[in-house]
């Protein structure tokens, strides 16, 4: 079977991914050179320090200064393992669960995996605490499917910030219970100049859920001498079913 | 001008073309808006081919001894270049510019870290650097916006980009600004002070 035709039988969601983990995976690679450069230059030092010491003993300064190296060797390992777990977590996370998942702790998840992909584009991504001031908001719902739309969603931002910016996103209740993700593109410097849009996948997967998402709105404030709305970026709020007892 | 370089010199020729042009600037053998001979006379006096000639006086721009005018030829400049071991480190990964600082002080250089492009302009308006260590791909701005600013302002200050593997276009765009050393992710320890030396940036 050709590489098309098995695509063809796959759920939309489940051909998406692999476009998915294809992006996420080159924003990681890029990322990855960041913590591997950290590991190299401090064992460089490293050696370096030890070779000064001519075969005596470390001074106890010396010995304070390759145990600080040490220390950023391991924080950059650290780093880089946490960044290849992201990918291979989410590759191998299958859709077809419902349980209660925790929001905040997904959006983690997604923000982790998204930031480099989206960093190239000048653009990053960041929490603003609800005003509601929750410190967990809990939805019955696919972890798997939320994770890959609202990776989708993020992946999608740059078309409506080109010139990057920041894309924000806030957990919080509704009134009537729903949990809500709310996802905001805010432009650093130039005008945002067209809609965000994703596959329309993501849509009739929240709606599987039981939940929603919502056009993209402008996001607008009034200038201070009140005369015009000046656009700020373009908001989108996904609604979920809230958690079962 | 000097006599032919001896060929087994260790060092790379082009540097040692360009420190040997750079020491007669300064000592005034070569007085500031001079022109220079022109580059297949150049080559000639060293014994250097005409590509190691231009890669000399490229780096001798960025070390800011020389301007090049097109169709005019290649002028002796003063260098504008700022005081002794002041080093700009612009990263957005705290890490990163945590080794450079560590590398760059082990050569005791002053080292300025920032973690945008708009700090790294900020720092860059309020003090000269001899040398500016610039990543390209930042949120919130990216390093030619930084770059753009120095031709804006006319600076000549060596700018080595530190780069990842896939920031082909950003390359492009950033030389397109002026003459930048590139330097590629991940960063080695001994490549940086390579940089260095190549530059000329320390100290004293």
């Amino acid at each position: 079977m050709s590489p098309e035709n098995r695509q063809s039988l796959l759920s939309p969601a489940a051909a998406h991914k692999f476009e998915l983990i294809g992006r996420i995976s080159s924003g990681l690679a890029h990322e990855l050179n960041g913590p591997i450069g950290i590991a190299m230059g401090f064992s460089e030092l490293a050696k370096e320090a030890i070779d000064n010491s001519g075969g005596h003993e470390l001074s106890s300064a010396d010995t304070s200064k390759v145990r600080g190296y040490l220390d950023m060797i391991e924080s950059a390992s650290i780093r880089a393992r946490n960044l290849s777990r992201g990918i291979w977590d989410f590759a191998k996370a299958e859709p077809g669960t419902t349980e209660n998942i925790d929001l905040i702790e997904l959006m983690d998840k997604v923000q982790y995996l998204t930031a480099p992909a989206v960093k190239v584009a000048q653009i990053d991504v960041t929490r603003r605490e609800s005003n509601s001031g929750v410190s967990g908001v809990k939805s019955y719902a696919d972890s798997a499917l939320t994770q890959q739309i609202l990776v989708e969603l993020i992946l999608a931002s740059p078309q409506s910030i080109p010139g990057g910016g920041l894309v924000v996103w806030e957990v919080d209740n509704s009134s009537d219970g729903e949990a809500t993700i709310t996802l905001a593109a805010e432009p650093w410097n130039e005008d945002p100049t067209s809609e965000w849009i994703a596959p329309d996948y993501v849509r009739e997967s929240f709606t599987e859920m039981g939940g929603s998402v919502s056009e993209a709105d402008p996001v607008s404030v009034t200038s201070q001498t009140e005369e015009q709305q000046e656009l700020t970026g373009w908001k989108v709020v996904c609604t979920l079913r809230p958690p079962t007892v | 001008m000097v006599s032919r370089l001896e060929q087994n010199s260790p060092a790379l020729r082009y540097v040692t073309v360009a420190d040997d042009l750079q020491q007669q600037i300064e000592s005034g053998v070569v007085k500031d808006g001079d022109k220079l001979p022109s580059q297949h006379t150049m080559a000639r006096t060293y014994g250097v081919s005409l590509t190691t000639l231009r890669a000399a006086l490229e780096l001798l721009e960025q070390r800011g001894y020389v301007r090049s005018a097109h169709g005019l030829g290649t002028f002796a400049k003063a260098p504008t270049a700022g005081p002794a071991g002041n080093v700009l480190v612009v990263d957005d990964d705290p890490q990163i510019l945590e080794l450079l600082s560590t590398v760059l002080e082990g050569e005791d250089l002053q080292v300025t870290t920032a973690e945008t492009a708009a700090t790294g302009i900020d720092a860059m308006v309020r003090a000269d650097f001899q040398a500016i260590f610039l990543d390209l791909i930042m949120p919130g701005g990216n390093g030619i916006e930084l770059l753009k600013e120095l031709e804006t302002r006319d600076l000549k200050t060596p700018v080595v980009v530190v780069t990842g593997v896939g920031d082909s276009k950003l390359i492009d765009e950033a030389m397109e600004l002026g003459p930048v050393t590139l330097l590629r992710k991940p960063i080695q320890v001994k490549q940086v002070r390579r940089v260095l030396n190549v530059l000329g940036v320390s100290s004293n």
